[in-house]
C-alpha cells in the first residue's frame, strides 16, 4: 500500500434541495482509499452511498441535488474546485465508474466497439489498427469471449454478464487509478456474479487498481474488500478493516445488519431483524439518526450525533456507547 | 401431496425462423417437470435467468397452459379447469409476486386492494369484508389504520406486506411466492421473512418458493429443487442439499452463495461461459459445456433424474 491515500474525501456534504425542503442525503462523509485496496461502502436504500459515489465524480443529479461542502482530494488535488472542464480529463481516465444497470449504461443503438472506441479516442488519442487492438485487448481482459467478433455486436447481443463485463472493459480501457462500482453485480445470477468478482479482484492484483465497491450485500463485502465503510442516514458510522468488521463490530447499526442476513451454511429458526426504517433526509432530527431504532439507545443519542473514536488503527466508530 | 406437477411442459413458439430455414425455433422454458408440494410445507425453485422456474410457477398458477404434462390439485387435474371449478383451485393457490411497485394497483387504496378478492370471490357484507381487512392488516404487522393510504405512501416492505395480506384474504392452501424479498433491503427482507414463516406455522398453508438467493431459500425451504435449462437436475430435502448436494451444478451455485463472513471455509467453483440458449439446448445432459466433472458419457446421454439416497433425487452420471 502507499503511504498518501490515492483518493481522500473530507467531509463531504449533498443535499437536496425540493419542494419538501433541503434533504441531507451525503452528510458529513469521509474517507480514504490507497491504491490496490477495495473499500466497500455499506447500506441501504436511501442511505447514500450511490449519491457519495455520484458527487466524488461531480455526477450528482443537478440542479436537484447540491455538493455543498467538503473536500474530495485525488493525488492531493480538490475535485470540488475544478471546473466542469477540467473535471472531463478525471473521469474516464483516472477515475472511472460502473453502474448496477449496464443497459443504462450502454447506448442501445451503438455497437460494442464504437463506445469502447469513444473512451479511448477522447483521453488516450488512439485511431485507427491502434485503436482498435486496444479495445480488443480490453475485452480479452474481461474474459468476452472472441471479442474481435463482438465489437461489432449491439448490447442487446450480449447476456447480463456479458454486459456488465462489456461496461468493465469501458471504464477499465484508460487504466484508471480508481475504478466506482455502484452494485455491479446485483442484477447478476449467483454464478455469474461469482466470476465477475474474480475477475475484478484479477485485475486489481496486476494493475494496483482501487475499487470503491458499493454494495447491500455482505457476502460481497466480505469476499471482495479490504475496508468497509457502513453508512445510514447520509452518514458513516463505523468504518474498519473487514475482518474487525465482522468480527467485532462496534456500531449498533452494523451489528444488526450481520444479524439480520442469513447464511447459507447455517440452518436458522428465526432471522434477527430491526423493525422500523431510516429516518428522511428532510427531517433527521438533531441527534444519531439510528436513535429511534438502536436497542441500546441513550438519552444523549438524541442530543446530538456522536464523533467519530479510533477504537484501533483500522476501525473508527460514530456511537455514544463508545464515548465517555 | 397437495399440489402436483407432472412432466409439466412449456414450449413457446418464436416467430423467428431457425437458420436453414428448418422450421421455427422454439423456446423449451419448462421441460418434463415433475415435483410434489405437500400440505404445510415449503417446496423451493431455485436456479438461475432462463432456468424456467417463472414458468413452472405460473404453470402452476394456470396463467399458462402447459404444452404437456398436467398440474394436480389434491389429486385431480386442474389444468384444463373452467368456471367455477376454476375460481376454486385459484382461491385456493395464490401469489406474491418479485415487484412490490407493479403489483398493486396504484389507484387503489390499500384496504381496497386487499378486499378485491372477497369482493369476487365472496358474498361478504362491506362491514364483514372491512372486518376482514383489518385483520389481515394486522396479520402481516401493519396498522389497520393505513388501510386507507395508496401503495407510494408505503415503503417496499411494506407494499410486500400488503401483498401478502391480499394473498392470504381467502384463506389459500398454497401461495406461491416468485422473489418475495429479493427488490428489498436487507434488514427488511428479515422482517418479511420471518413473517411468511410466522404465518406458516399459524394457518399450515404450503409455499411454492421461487428464489435464485440460497440463504433465503435455506430459511424457509423444507425440501428444495435445482432447476437448470427448463430441467430439474436435483431434488432433496433442505437440509440434505446443503450438506449433501450431489450435482455440480448444485454445488456451484452454493459456491457462488458467498459465506456472509469473511475466512468462512469455502470451496470456490467458477463455472465458465454462460447459461445457453434455452432455443439451443447442449445435446445430452444440458449442464455438459460448463460441467467441471463432464466426461464422454455426458453430451451424448442425458442422465436420468433419479434417486440417489431416500429423498435425494439427482440428474447427473456421476451422482
Amino acid at each position: 500500500m502507499s503511504s498518501a491515500p490515492l483518493l481522500q474525501v473530507k467531509d463531504l456534504s449533498t443535499h437536496f434541495v425540493t419542494r419538501r425542503g433541503v434533504g441531507r442525503a451525503v452528510d458529513g462523509v469521509s474517507f480514504t482509499l490507497g491504491a490496490g485496496e477495495t473499500l466497500g461502502l455499506v447500506g441501504e436504500s436511501g442511505c447514500g452511498k450511490s449519491l457519495t459515489c455520484l458527487s466524488v465524480m461531480r455526477l450528482n443529479p443537478r440542479p436537484a441535488s447540491r455538493i455543498v461542502g467538503g473536500q474530495v482530494l485525488f493525488r492531493g488535488e480538490d475535485l470540488l474546485q475544478k471546473s466542469e472542464r477540467e473535471m472531463r480529463r478525471y473521469r474516464g481516465r483516472h477515475i472511472a465508474m460502473v453502474l448496477q444497470d449496464p443497459m443504462t449504461a450502454l447506448n442501445p443503438v451503438f455497437t460494442i466497439g464504437n463506445q469502447l472506441f469513444e473512451s479511448l479516442t477522447l483521453h488516450q488519442r488512439l485511431r485507427g489498427r491502434r485503436l482498435r487492438a486496444r479495445a480488443i485487448e480490453v475485452m480479452r481482459l474481461v474474459r468476452v469471449p472472441a471479442p474481435e467478433s463482438r465489437l461489432r455486436s449491439y448490447p442487446h447481443e450480449f447476456s447480463g454478464g456479458m454486459r456488465q463485463r462489456t461496461v468493465g472493459a469501458i471504464a477499465l480501457a484508460c487504466q484508471p487509478e480508481i475504478l466506482i462500482a455502484d452494485e455491479p453485480t446485483t442484477a447478476l445470477d449467483a454464478t455469474i456474479q461469482a466470476a465477475y468478482l474474480d475477475l475484478l479482484r484479477d485485475i486489481q492484483r496486476q494493475s494496483r487498481l482501487a475499487i470503491l465497491f458499493v454494495t447491500h450485500d455482505l457476502g460481497v463485502v466480505a469476499q471482495m474488500c479490504d475496508r468497509v465503510a457502513v453508512m445510514y442516514a447520509g452518514k458513516i458510522v463505523e468504518i474498519a478493516d473487514t475482518r474487525r468488521l465482522f468480527g467485532a463490530p462496534a456500531h449498533p447499526y452494523t451489528e444488526a445488519l450481520l444479524r439480520s442476513v442469513p447464511d447459507v451454511q447455517e440452518d436458522v429458526g428465526r432471522l434477527y431483524s430491526i423493525e422500523g426504517q431510516p429516518p428522511s433526509i428532510y427531517d433527521p432530527g438533531a441527534g444519531c439518526p439510528f436513535a429511534p431504532r438502536c436497542p441500546v439507545v441513550q438519552t444523549r443519542c438524541r442530543d446530538a450525533f456522536p464523533p467519530g473514536r479510533a477504537l484501533a488503527p483500522t476501525h473508527a466508530v460514530s456511537c455514544w456507547r463508545h464515548l465517555p | 401431496m397437495l399440489v402436483e406437477a407432472r412432466d409439466l411442459t412449456k414450449h413457446f413458439a418464436l416467430r423467428r425462423r431457425l437458420w436453414l430455414g428448418r422450421g421455427r425455433a422454439v423456446v423449451r422454458a419448462v421441460d418434463g417437470v415433475s415435483f410434489a408440494i405437500r400440505a404445510g410445507e415449503t417446496f423451493s425453485l431455485v436456479g438461475e435467468s432462463g432456468c424456467g422456474k417463472t414458468t413452472t410457477a405460473r404453470l402452476i398458477l394456470l396463467l399458462e397452459q402447459p404444452t404437456a404434462g398436467g398440474v394436480h390439485f389434491r389429486g385431480q387435474d386442474v389444468t384444463r379447469l373452467e368456471g367455477a371449478a376454476l375460481g376454486e383451485y385459484r382461491a385456493a393457490v395464490q401469489a406474491v409476486l418479485q415487484d412490490p411497485w407493479s403489483s398493486l394497483n396504484p389507484r387503489m387504496r390499500a384496504g381496497d386492494i386487499i378486499a378485491e378478492p372477497l369482493v369476487l370471490n365472496t358474498g361478504l357484507t362491506r362491514r364483514q369484508r372491512s372486518e376482514r381487512v383489518a385483520a389481515l392488516l394486522a396479520a402481516v404487522g401493519l396498522d389497520p389504520a393505513v388501510g386507507t393510504d395508496f401503495p407510494h405512501e408505503f415503503s417496499g416492505g411494506q407494499r410486500q406486506r400488503i401483498a401478502v395480506a391480499r394473498a392470504l384474504a381467502l384463506s389459500p392452501r398454497v401461495i406461491v411466492l416468485d422473489e418475495p424479498v429479493s427488490a428489498l433491503d436487507v434488514s427488511i427482507r428479515a422482517q418479511i421473512m420471518n413473517l411468511l414463516k410466522d404465518l406458516q406455522r399459524e394457518h399450515g398453508m404450503s409455499y411454492l418458493l421461487i428464489a435464485h438467493n440460497l440463504a433465503t431459500l435455506r430459511f424457509l425451504s423444507h425440501r428444495v429443487a435445482v432447476m437448470y435449462l427448463g430441467q430439474i437436475v436435483e431434488e432433496a430435502s433442505s437440509a440434505e442439499l446443503f450438506q449433501r448436494p450431489r450435482h455440480p451444478y448444485t454445488r456451484a451455485l452454493i459456491s457462488a452463495a458467498l459465506p456472509a463472513r469473511p475466512d468462512a471455509a469455502h470451496e470456490r467453483i467458477v463455472l465458465p461461459g454462460e447459461v445457453p440458449s434455452p432455443t439451443a439446448p447442449p445435446s445430452g445432459c444440458r449442464f455438459h459445456p460448463r460441467c467441471p466433472v463432464a466426461f464422454a458419457r455426458c453430451p451424448v446421454e442425458a442422465p436420468v433424474l433419479r434417486e440417489v439416497s431416500p429423498g435425494h433425487r439427482a440428474a447427473c452420471h456421476l451422482a
